[in-house]
């Protein structure tokens, strides 16, 4: 121990020389500036882009500027238009659960109750639809639930019955 | 022990300072997240290299990624700076997206004076997009400014100015100015030229 300390108290004294010209940490020798400044303007000539809108003068006194609202990117649609894929999936998967009603019973407690509460929230929203004389939506039509919700609808408190939504041969089918 | 503790004590600062060409890989990086369009990634990069040598060159950089990210303001505030601190810095391309900035903040004036600088610095691509914001700036300046417009961008100066954003309050001042005389009836010019006036630093657009 003593010789390190020793060892270590020599290299300081060789001084600021040997601080610079010791350690080699840098294998790579340093970019060039031109370099640096292609790479930078071609990042920048590569991602250039056109404004979003074309020029408008604001019209309103409470317009908000751009800058702090900025125009959100157009994003997918949640459910609202069910693509072929969805609803080819739907089919597939909706006779799972009324074809075997057995299987809601063996869910455990919570997700049962968690269905039943699902379910709840759906039949209000059928009833609120009626009572505004709306038809309820259909599977497959813009404004329906996604199917996977009616395969976990059993009736509170009774057996599980084929969810409206999801079911193809339901009562609500024609 | 204590004279080892204390001697690698003192050799410390001759291994971790701060190697000069830091900055420079820094910009390097970030230049690489522009292209692969990670925008966050490469502002990071840029900030770090302000602060490790790159200065008022990584500034302008550190502009034009909060351009791509949407946040015109806050890039139109860095673009100010970037111009006080490395005027040499600038060039068509850079003049380009701080272009943009000003367009997408509504300063139209701002953008047009910026984007007659690009001309053919910035290259064919971006000097060709700057011809086509110009044709649209100016078909749209075709017909005279309203009142509102005029008394929006001053509104929006006052807030800016509340929020002690001054670059960013005479910026809107000046827009307001130059529509303003756009108008038959020069409604409220005096008033944004002067309070323009009061607060304009060297090198703006």
């Amino acid at each position: 121990m003593r010789h390190l300390s020793t060892l270590l108290l020599w290299m300081l004294a060789a001084g600021p020389a040997w601080g610079q010209s010791a350690p080699e940490f840098s294998v790579q020798p340093p970019p060039e500036p031109l370099a640096v400044k292609q790479a930078l303007q071609e990042a920048l000539t590569l991602q250039a882009p056109l404004p979003t809108s074309l020029p408008r003068l604001p019209e309103s006194p409470s317009e908000p500027p751009r800058a702090v609202a900025p125009r959100p990117k157009p994003t997918k649609a949640p459910d609202t238009r069910l693509s072929g894929e969805v609803l080819e999936r739907a089919g597939k998967m909706a006779p799972r659960v009324p074809a075997n009603p057995h299987a809601q019973r063996s869910l455990p407690d919570a997700a049962a109750a968690h269905a039943s509460k699902d379910s709840q929230a759906a039949a209000g929203q059928v009833q609120a639809d009626r009572a505004r004389g709306q038809r309820p939506p259909r599977e497959g039509t813009p404004g329906a639930s996604p199917p996977s919700k009616g395969r976990l609808t059993p009736a509170p408190g009774g057996p599980a019955t084929p969810g409206p939504p999801s079911s193809p041969s339901g009562p609500n089918r024609p | 022990m204590k004279r080892l503790a204390l001697s690698l004590l003192l050799l410390l600062p001759l291994y971790v300072r701060a190697e000069p060409e830091e900055g420079v890989a820094h910009l390097l990086a970030g230049a690489s997240h522009f292209r692969e369009k990670r925008f966050a990634q490469a502002l990071v990069e840029f900030r770090v290299a302000e602060r490790s040598g790159a200065g008022g060159e990584a500034m302008w950089y550190v502009a034009a990624c909060l351009v791509k990210l949407g946040r015109h303001e806050e890039a139109l505030e860095v673009f100010e700076r970037a111009q006080a601190t490395a005027p040499e810095a600038r060039d068509g391309l850079l003049s380009y997206y701080r272009a943009l900035g000003c367009h997408e903040a509504r300063l139209y004036l701002c953008a047009d004076a910026l984007l007659a600088e690009v001309g053919q610095a910035g290259g064919p691509q971006v000097s060709a997009q700057a011809e086509v914001m110009r044709a649209a700036i100016a078909k749209m300046l075709a017909v005279e400014p309203t009142r509102t417009a005029i008394d929006w961008y001053l509104a929006r100066a006052a807030e800016a100015q509340t929020a002690g954003r001054g670059a960013l309050a005479r910026l809107y001042r000046a827009e307001a100015a130059g529509l303003a005389a756009r108008r038959v009836d020069r409604y409220r010019e005096d008033e944004a030229r002067v309070m323009s006036a009061a607060a304009a630093p060297e090198g703006g657009p």
